[in-house]
C-alpha cells in the first residue's frame, strides 16, 4: 500500500507539473495583458485621455515584467512557489496571490464541502430509495427530485433565485459573504449564522444539482446488486430487508461511487463556481473569471493550479478507497 | 414605433443638406433631429461661483462634540489651529435642507479593488467614490454643474486663486496657507512640487497625468510655500487648468512620499516606491473630507472624518457632516441591487438593464431611496476603423479601411439602423433616445440644429452602398464588393464589443439583425477586458462597439480624444508615433476648431465653436451613433442636502458632483444605519 | 457477477430469459398430447430489450418524448410561424397570447388569438397590456410564409403559417420584436447539434479507451490511466473560460460552433474512460473471460462480445446523462456570452437574456427556452432509464 501511495504522489506531483505548463500557456496565450486592462480602467474611471493611459500601461508592463519571454516568466513563477513558497502577485489586489487566494480558498472548499457532504447524503438516500421501491411511488418521487435538480441550468436557479431576493422580498442578505456588522468581527456563531444567511442560495442550488448523479448512480447499481444470486440467496436465508439492502448490497454498489467522488468535487467547484458568480459572493469563482477578465495572471494560473490539485488528491483518494473496498481490484494489481 | 416626429423645426442648414446629400431620389436625406424629451424634471438650484466656494476667515469654528472631547483630552489640537487661515467656505444657504448635524455614515459599494494610497505614482483607490474621498486638487471641476452661467470654471480647492501673466504664458497660482495633512503635518508647495517633478515629470512612474497632458515644455516652480507658477508654451492655454482637477494632480504627502522615493533614497526602487502605501497601511494619510481607518480584502473599506479637512460651511462647522463613510468591496451591478434593497445608500444608475425594475421599485411605497434622473451623458456607438496606417497587414484590411473612409459607406450603415427599435429594445418607454454620434445632447452649450440626422431608411442604405460600389450580385441578401481584392466577395465586417455587461450583447444583436436587413454581414467579435485593449492598441479591429462617456459631454477635459490631434488618438483613427494618420479633408477643419477651442477664453464662442464640430462630425458621420441613456442618482432617503439634478456623469463622476462632504443625516435618522467604528479618529485611537 | 456460457452462436442468452424458451411446466405434466411443437426462433439480443423496453413506461415516455424532440428540431422551421431572425419593431417586448379555440361562431380547430399592445406606465412602470378582443388573428393550416430549406429543397409552407399583420405569438416576442415560439424552435437545431456531436464524441473516445485500458492492463493501462488524469485534473470550467478566450474571434459563425464542440468533447471523455476502465477491470479476470480466452477468441472478439454488453448499461447511462450536461454548460458559456454568437441561434444564446434583469422582472416569456432545455434533459434521462433497465440482462 504505501509503494502505492508513493508511486501516486510522485505521479501527482508530475501531472501538476504539466498542468502548470499547460495552464499558464492557456492564459497567456490570448492577447492583452494587466497592463492593458489597467489602462483601460484609468480612461473609464479616471477620465485619462487615450495617449495618457497609453503612456501608463507602457510604464506598468515594463514595471510588472509582463514584456519578458513567456518560458522566463513561467520559470520565476514556478521557481518562486518551490523554493519560497511565492505564488506571485495580484496586480489588481497589489498582493501575494497567497494572501489572496488564502481566505477565499478556504470559504470556497468550506462551501463545496458542504454541498458536496448533502448531494451525497441526500442523494444516495434517494438512491435506496429509488432502487428499493423500483416503479413505484418512491421511486417516482425520488426521481423526480433528481430530474428537477439535474435539468435545471444552475445560473438560471441561481439568477432566479436572486431576483427574487433582491427585487421581490427585498432580503438584506444579498450579494456578499457577511453582513457589514459581522465584517470586522471575528468568527463566532452568530457571524457563522450571518454567512449563512448569505450563502444558503449556493449551497442550495450545488447540492440540489449534485445530489442527481448520485441518486441516479446508487440507483443504478443497487439495482445491479439486488440482482445478484447471493442476494436471492441472503433473502432466501431469511436476512431481514433492510439488512440485505445495507449490508449486502449497498457496499458492492458503492464502488462506482467512490470512484465518482473524485469527480463530484469538480461538480460541486463548477456549481459553486456558477453561482457565486451570478449571485456575486466573493468565492474562488467570481475570482477567478474576473482574473480571467483582468488578466491577473498570476491569480489565475495559481487558482487553476489549485484547483487542479483538489482534483488530484480527490482522485487519489477514491482510488485508494477503491482499492481498499474491492480486493479485486487491488489484486489486479494494475493500481 | 415608425419616426415620425412631432418637431418640425426646418432650418436652412438641414434643407440645404438634403439637397446635397440626396444623390438619388432613393437616398433620404437628413431630416431635424428628434431632440429627446428629458427625463426627470428636476430644476437644480443653481449658485453663482463666488458664493458656492470661497476661501475666507470666519468669527469662529464648530466641531462635533465627540470630537471637541478629544481635543480636551489633549489628543487634537482646537478647530482653529487645524483650520488653515482661510477655510475653504462651503455654501449652505442655496440647499435644500440648509446647515447639517453631525454624525451618521454613508454606505457605498464598489466594484474594483483598492491597489494602495499612492495615487501620486498613479495607484486608484477602488473608484466609485474612493479617490473623490482621499484625494484634494489644485481645482475642482465636479461641482461646475451647479454654477449659475454666468461664471462656469474650475472651483479653487487647493489653488485658492489664480491669476495669468500680461502676455498669459504664466500662471501664478495661490494655494491654501496653513493647511495639513490629516496626520497634522503642514501641507504646502513642497507637496505640489513633489507631485510635479518626482511624479508627473518623472518618467519612471505612471502617474494619472503626465506632463504632456499640461502642455508641452510645461515648467512648474514654486515661488514660496503658498505660491507656485506655471509656465506655458502657449499662450493663455485656459483649458489647461481643467486638466488640473481629478484624478490628474491630487499632491500626495511630501513628507511620507519623498524618503521612499529612489531620488531620494537609494535603498528604493521605483517598484517598492510606488507600492510602498499598501491598502493596509492604514490610517492613510490624505486631504480629502475622509480617510481610510479600515480595510478587509474583498470585503469594505472604512474611512473616517478628517480631523484636518479644510472646508467648513458657512457657519463655520468644519465638514464633513457625516463621521464615516464605508466602500463595500463587490461587482458594480450590486452596487445597484443594494441601493435599491436599502443595504446601500448610494449608486448611479447606469446600467440600462436595472432601470425598469429600480424604477418598479422606486414607485413602491416604501421604497428607501430617492431617485434623481439626470441628463443623458452616456451612449453607445459603432466606430469603423478609419485608420490607413496601424493595424493594416493585407490588402483586404487596406480595402476595407478606404470603404470605411469612404462617407457613402458610413451613411449607409447610419440609415440602416433604427435606433428607434433598438432604443425600446434596450429599455422600453421613454428613456433610452435615438442618438446621431458626436457630442452629447443634453449638455449645456448643445444646439439641436448643430446635429445632421440622417433617418432609418433600408432603401437609402442599400442605395447608398451601390454608391460605395457594394452590390448583391450573387443573390444571396448579402451585398458583394464589386472591385478590388474582395471583388465577389460577401461584404463581411467583424464587430469587436466588451462581452462583460449585458448591455453590448444585446445592442450587437440588434444591430447585426439590422444589418442583415440591409445586406451587410456582421461577425460578432466579443472581447473582455484586457484582450479588447490590446485590439484597440494594434488596431486590428474592424467596426467596434462601445460607449462614450466624458469626452462627448464634457469636450474641454478631454479635446485631444475627439479628433486626430495626436497619433495615438481617437480610438477610431490611430496612428503611430513614427507615422502619423492620413487626415480626411472633414478632420482637417474639425482639428482646427478645436485648435481654437483649447485658447478661446470667452464661454459662449466657445460653445458655438463645438456646435460646429458637431455639425461637421454628425455630417460625415464620423461615428454612427446608436442611443443615448440617461443616468439616474439613488441615495438613501436618510440624507439631507443631496442637490436635486446632480448629473451622474459631467465634468465627474457624481460622487464628486454631489458635494457628499456637505449631505447630513438628522440625528433621529442616524440610529437606522449605526457607524461601524464609532468615536474612530484616524491618528489618535 | 454474471454466468452466462457462450452459445455457439456467441449470444449470451440471460439465464432469466431460459422461462420464454422452455415450454411450461404444467404442459409437460399433462397427459394431453404431446404440444404441437413450438418452434421457437431464439430471440436475438435486441429484440429482447425492446421487449423489456416496452413494459417500461417512464421508458417509453421518453422514448416518444425524445422523438417528438427530433422530430421537432429537424422540421423546425417547419413548424415556425415566423422566421427565427425576423424583427418587428412594432412587437418589441409584447407578452405571450392566449390562444382561443371558441369564438361566437363556435368551435375553431386552428386556435388564434387577440392582438395585445403593451406600453409601460408612467407611475409605476410596470407593464399594462391592453388586448384588442374584437380583432382575431387566425393562422393558415399550411399555408405560405416565410421561406426556409428543408433537405435542400426551398420551401415556404409553415404548419402554421402566421396570419399578415396580425399577430400570432403564442410565446411572446423578444426585444427586437421576434417571435420567441419560432425562436425556441430555431434554437433547438443548434443546441440538440452540439450535445449530439460532442457526445458523440466523448462517448466513442472514453468507452473506447477505458476499456482497453482495462482490458489490456500492465503498462499500457498504467500510462493511458496518466493520460486520463491529466484531463481530469483540470478543472472543467476554467478550462473552457480559458479556451474561449483564445479562440480567434472573426471566424464564420458556424466555425464558431464546431470549435466549441470540440472545447467541450475535450474533458468530457475522461470521465467515462475512469468508470469504464472501473467496470471492465471487474470483469476483466472473470472466469468466463479467461474461458473465452483459453478457447482461443481473439482479444478484439473478447471486447466486443463479452465486455462491451457487460459495460453498455453503464455507457448507456453516461452517453444519456452527457447530452443534457453538454447543454447544460453550452448554455452557462452562451449565458455569459462566450458560446454561440448572433445571429445564430441556440438555447443557450437564447438564455443569456437571463443576464439582463429587466427580463426576469417585466420580460419572463423571454425565458422559456429553459422550457426547451428542461424537456430535452428531461425525456434523454427517461429514455436513458428505460435503455439501462431494459440493456440489463438481469431484469428479475
Amino acid at each position: 500500500m504505501l509503494r502505492f501511495l508513493l508511486r501516486r504522489t510522485i505521479s501527482a506531483l508530475g501531472l501538476l507539473f504539466v498542468v502548470s505548463i499547460v495552464s499558464f500557456t492557456l492564459i497567456k496565450a490570448p492577447p492583452g495583458d494587466y497592463a492593458d486592462y489597467a489602462a483601460a480602467l484609468a480612461r473609464s474611471q479616471g477620465g485619462l485621455s487615450y495617449e495618457q493611459s497609453m503612456v501608463l500601461r507602457d510604464q506598468l508592463r515594463e514595471r510588472l515584467g509582463l514584456d519578458k519571454p513567456m518560458p522566463q516568466q513561467y520559470l520565476q513563477w514556478i521557481s518562486g512557489m518551490v523554493l519560497r513558497g511565492d505564488f506571485g502577485t495580484s496586480y489588481v489586489y497589489n498582493k501575494p496571490v497567497l494572501n489572496l487566494l488564502g481566505e477565499r480558498f478556504f470559504r470556497t472548499l468550506a462551501i463545496a464541502g458542504t454541498c458536496h457532504v448533502l448531494a451525497t447524503l441526500i442523494g444516495v438516500g434517494l438512491g435506496i430509495i429509488g432502487a428499493v421501491y423500483q416503479h413505484r411511488w418512491g421511486d417516482r418521487i425520488a426521481s423526480t427530485i433528481a430530474f428537477l435538480g439535474m435539468t435545471i441550468p444552475r445560473f438560471f436557479m441561481a439568477l432566479v433565485i436572486l431576483y427574487w431576493l433582491a427585487f421581490v422580498i427585498g432580503y438584506p442578505y444579498v450579494g456578499a459573504i457577511s453582513s457589514r456588522e459581522f465584517i470586522l468581527a471575528p468568527m463566532s456563531f452568530a457571524k457563522l449564522w450571518d454567512t449563512l444567511k448569505h450563502v444558503w442560495p449556493i449551497i442550495f442550488v450545488a447540492a440540489f444539482g449534485g445530489l442527481a448523479y448520485n441518486m441516479r448512480v446508487m440507483r443504478g447499481n443497487l439495482l445491479d446488486v439486488l440482482r445478484q444470486p447471493y442476494i436471492e440467496a441472503a433473502r432466501a436465508k431469511g436476512v431481514p430487508g433492510h439488512k440485505v439492502v445495507l449490508k449486502h448490497a449497498l457496499p458492492n454498489a458503492l464502488h462506482p461511487l467512490v470512484m465518482y467522488q473524485g469527480v463530484a468535487m469538480p461538480y460541486m467547484l463548477s456549481g459553486e463556481l456558477e453561482v457565486a458568480i451570478v449571485l456575486g459572493i466573493p468565492t474562488i469563482g467570481p475570482l477567478m473569471l474576473d482574473s480571467l477578465y483582468r488578466n491577473d495572471i498570476w491569480v489565475t494560473t495559481t487558482i487553476f493550479l489549485w484547483l487542479s490539485t483538489v482534483l488530484v488528491v480527490a482522485n487519489l483518494l477514491a482510488d485508494i478507497a477503491l482499492g481498499l473496498l474491492d480486493p479485486r481490484v487491488r489484486q489486479a494489481g494494475t493500481l | 414605433m415608425k419616426i415620425l416626429n412631432a418637431i418640425l423645426a426646418t432650418t436652412a442648414l438641414a434643407a440645404g443638406l438634403a439637397l446635397t446629400a440626396a444623390a438619388a431620389d432613393e437616398i433620404k436625406g437628413p431630416i431635424p433631429y428628434p431632440t429627446p424629451k428629458k427625463v426627470g424634471t428636476t430644476e437644480p438650484i443653481r449658485v453663482p461661483y463666488d458664493k458656492l466656494f470661497h476661501f475666507g476667515a470666519l468669527p469662529s469654528y464648530h466641531e462635533p462634540d465627540w470630537v471637541a472631547d478629544i481635543v480636551k483630552a489633549g489628543k487634537l489640537p482646537p478647530v482653529e489651529q487645524r483650520l488653515p487661515k482661510e477655510p475653504l467656505i462651503v455654501d449652505t444657504s442655496m440647499t435644500a435642507d440648509g446647515v447639517g448635524q453631525y454624525g451618521g455614515t454613508l454606505r457605498h459599494v464598489i466594484g474594483a479593488r483598492p491597489q494602495g494610497w499612492n495615487w501620486i505614482a498613479g495607484q486608484y483607490q477602488g473608484y466609485g467614490g474612493t479617490e473623490h474621498s482621499t484625494m484634494m486638487c489644485l481645482v475642482r471641476t465636479g461641482p461646475m454643474w451647479m454654477l449659475t452661467s454666468d461664471k462656469v470654471e474650475p472651483l479653487p480647492q487647493l489653488a485658492k486663486s489664480w491669476d495669468w501673466s500680461d502676455d498669459g504664458h504664466q500662471l501664478t497660482m495661490h494655494l491654501v496657507e496653513g493647511a495639513k495633512w490629516s496626520d497634522g503635518q503642514p501641507f504646502s508647495s513642497e507637496d505640489v512640487i513633489f507631485s510635479w517633478e518626482d511624479n508627473i515629470v518623472d518618467p519612471n512612474i505612471p502617474a494619472w497625468a503626465k506632463a504632456g497632458a499640461f502642455g508641452e515644455g510645461t515648467k512648474l516652480e514654486a515661488i514660496d510655500a503658498n505660491t507656485i507658477r506655471w509656465t506655458f508654451k502657449d499662450s493663455f492655454p485656459v483649458t489647461t487648468i481643467y486638466q488640473m482637477a481629478l484624478n490628474n494632480f491630487c499632491p500626495g504627502p511630501a513628507h511620507i512620499l519623498k524618503p521612499l522615493h529612489p531620488k531620494y533614497n537609494k535603498d528604493a526602487t521605483y517598484d517598492s516606491y510606488i507600492n510602498a502605501l499598501k491598502p493596509e497601511m492604514l490610517p492613510a494619510v490624505t486631504m480629502g473630507p475622509w480617510v481610510p481607518v479600515g480595510y478587509k480584502p474583498d470585503e469594505i473599506i472604512i474611512m473616517r472624518r478628517n480631523p484636518y479637512f479644510i472646508e467648513v460651511d458657512d457657519h463655520g462647522n468644519q465638514l464633513p457632516y457625516l463621521d464615516e463613510i464605508s466602500f463595500k468591496l463587490s461587482t458594480w451591478e450590486d452596487r445597484t441591487i443594494q441601493t435599491v434593497a436599502g443595504t446601500a445608500d448610494y449608486t448611479n444608475l447606469e446600467d440600462p438593464n436595472l432601470y425598469l425594475e429600480s424604477l418598479k421599485k422606486a414607485a413602491e411605497p416604501n421604497f428607501p431611496n430617492n431617485l434623481y434622473w439626470s441628463v443623458r451623458s452616456l451612449s453607445w456607438r459603432i466606430d469603423f476603423n478609419l485608420s490607413t496606417v496601424c493595424g493594416v497587414d493585407s490588402d483586404a484590411d487596406k480595402a476595407k479601411r478606404e470603404l470605411f473612409r469612404n462617407l457613402d459607406f458610413r451613411r449607409a450603415i447610419s440609415q440602416g439602423v433604427d435606433r428607434e427599435a433598438m432604443a425600446q429594445a434596450l429599455v422600453k418607454g421613454p428613456f433610452v433616445a435615438p442618438f446621431a454620434g458626436g457630442l452629447h445632447v443634453e449638455t449645456d452649450f448643445f444646439k439641436p440644429d448643430s446635429v445632421v440626422y440622417y433617418p432609418y431608411d433600408v432603401a437609402s442604405a442599400k442605395a447608398l452602398l451601390k454608391k460605395a460600389g457594394l452590390e448583391d450580385t450573387d443573390g444571396d441578401g448579402i451585398v458583394n464588393w464589386t472591385s478590388g481584392p474582395l471583388k465577389g466577395k460577401n461584404l463581411e465586417i467583424s464587430l469587436v464589443y466588451n462581452s462583460s455587461h449585458p448591455a453590448y450583447p444585446l445592442l450587437a444583436d440588434s444591430f447585426i439583425g439590422m444589418m442583415q436587413e440591409a445586406g451587410v454581414k456582421i461577425l460578432a467579435q466579443p472581447a473582455q477586458g484586457a484582450g479588447q485593449e490590446d485590439i484597440n492598441d494594434t488596431c486590428k479591429w474592424e467596426a467596434m462597439l462601445w460607449r462614450g462617456d466624458r469626452p462627448f459631454t464634457v469636450p474641454l477635459a478631454q479635446l485631444q480624444d475627439l479628433a486626430p490631434m495626436s497619433p495615438r488618438a481617437p480610438l477610431w483613427h490611430m496612428g503611430k508615433p513614427e507615422k502619423p494618420q492620413e487626415l480626411l479633408p472633414f478632420e482637417k477643419d474639425m482639428i482646427a476648431i478645436l485648435e481654437k477651442v483649447r485658447t478661446e477664453p470667452d464661454g459662449a464662442k466657445r460653445a458655438d465653436l463645438l456646435n460646429q464640430y458637431n455639425h461637421l462630425f454628425t455630417e460625415n458621420v464620423y461615428s454612427v451613433g446608436l442611443v443615448t441613456i440617461p443616468a439616474a442618482l439613488i441615495v438613501n432617503k436618510r440624507f439631507k442636502d443631496v442637490p436635486a439634478g446632480a448629473p451622474v456623469l459631467a465634468w465627474q463622476w457624481s460622487e464628486d458632483n454631489t458635494l457628499r462632504e456637505r449631505f447630513w443625516i438628522s440625528k433621529e435618522d442616524q440610529a437606522q444605519v449605526p457607524e461601524l467604528m464609532p468615536g474612530e479618529m484616524p491618528g489618535v485611537n | 457477477m454474471l454466468d452466462t456460457t457462450p452459445d455457439p452462436t456467441g449470444e449470451p442468452i440471460p439465464a432469466a430469459l431460459a422461462a420464454d424458451i422452455a415450454p411450461a411446466g404444467a404442459e409437460l405434466l399433462a397427459d394431453a398430447a404431446a404440444p404441437a411443437s413450438r418452434t421457437v426462433k431464439s430471440q436475438t439480443y435486441l429484440r429482447l430489450v425492446w421487449r423489456r423496453f416496452r413494459r417500461n413506461t417512464m421508458g417509453m415516455v421518453g422514448a416518444v418524448m425524445v422523438a417528438l424532440l427530433l422530430l421537432a428540431t429537424v422540421f423546425a422551421d417547419f413548424l415556425s410561424p415566423y422566421s427565427p431572425v425576423g424583427r418587428n419593431p412594432d412587437a418589441i417586448y409584447s407578452p405571450p397570447q392566449s390562444l382561443h379555440f371558441f369564438t361566437q361562431d363556435g368551435f375553431h380547430i386552428i386556435p388564434f388569438t387577440n392582438p395585445v399592445t403593451t406600453e409601460i406606465d408612467p407611475n409605476t412602470f410596470a407593464t399594462v397590456t391592453k388586448v384588442d378582443t374584437d380583432t382575431l388573428c387566425q393562422p393558415t393550416f399550411l399555408g405560405r410564409g416565410w421561406s426556409y430549406r428543408l433537405f435542400g429543397l426551398q420551401l415556404d409552407r409553415h404548419l402554421l403559417a402566421a396570419p399578415d399583420k396580425c399577430p400570432w405569438n403564442i410565446l411572446g416576442t423578444d426585444r427586437d420584436g421576434r417571435d420567441m415560439f419560432s425562436r425556441l424552435l430555431a434554437g433547438s437545431q443548434l443546441t440538440m447539434s452540439i450535445a449530439l456531436l460532442v457526445v458523440a464524441v466523448a462517448v466513442t473516445l472514453g468507452s473506447l479507451v477505458g476499456i482497453i485500458s482495462g482490458y489490456l492492463g500492465g503498462i499500457a493501462d498504467h500510462w493511458i490511466q496518466r493520460g486520463v488524469e491529466f484531463f481530469l485534473a483540470i478543472p472543467e470550467v476554467p478550462f473552457y473560460f480559458a479556451l474561449v478566450a483564445i479562440v480567434p474571434r472573426n471566424l464564420e459563425p458556424f466555425q464558431l460552433v464546431l470549435v466549441i464542440c470540440l472545447i467541450l468533447s475535450t474533458l468530457r471523455w475522461a470521465h467515462l474512460a475512469r468508470e469504464v476502465r472501473g467496470k471492465t477491470l471487474a470483469i476483466a479476470h472473470l472466469d468466463y473471460v479467461s474461458a473465452a480466452e483459453a478457447v482461443g477468441a481473439g482479444r478484439w472478439r473478447i471486447v466486443v462480445r463479452h465486455i462491451l454488453p457487460n459495460v453498455m448499461s453503464h455507457v448507456v447511462v453516461a452517453t444519456t446523462l452527457l447530452i443534457p450536461s453538454i447543454i447544460l454548460i453550452e448554455s452557462f458559456l452562451s449565458f455569459l456570452g462566450l458560446g454561440v454568437q448572433p445571429p445564430m441561434i441556440s438555447w443557450g444564446l437564447l438564455l443569456n437574456a437571463a443576464q439582463n434583469i429587466q427580463n426576469l422582472g417585466s420580460y419572463p416569456w423571454v425565458l422559456t427556452p429553459v422550457a426547451g432545455v428542461l424537456v430535452a434533459v428531461m425525456s434523454f434521462n427517461m429514455l436513458g432509464d428505460g435503455l439501462r433497465d431494459a440493456i440489463d440482462p438481469y431484469q428479475a
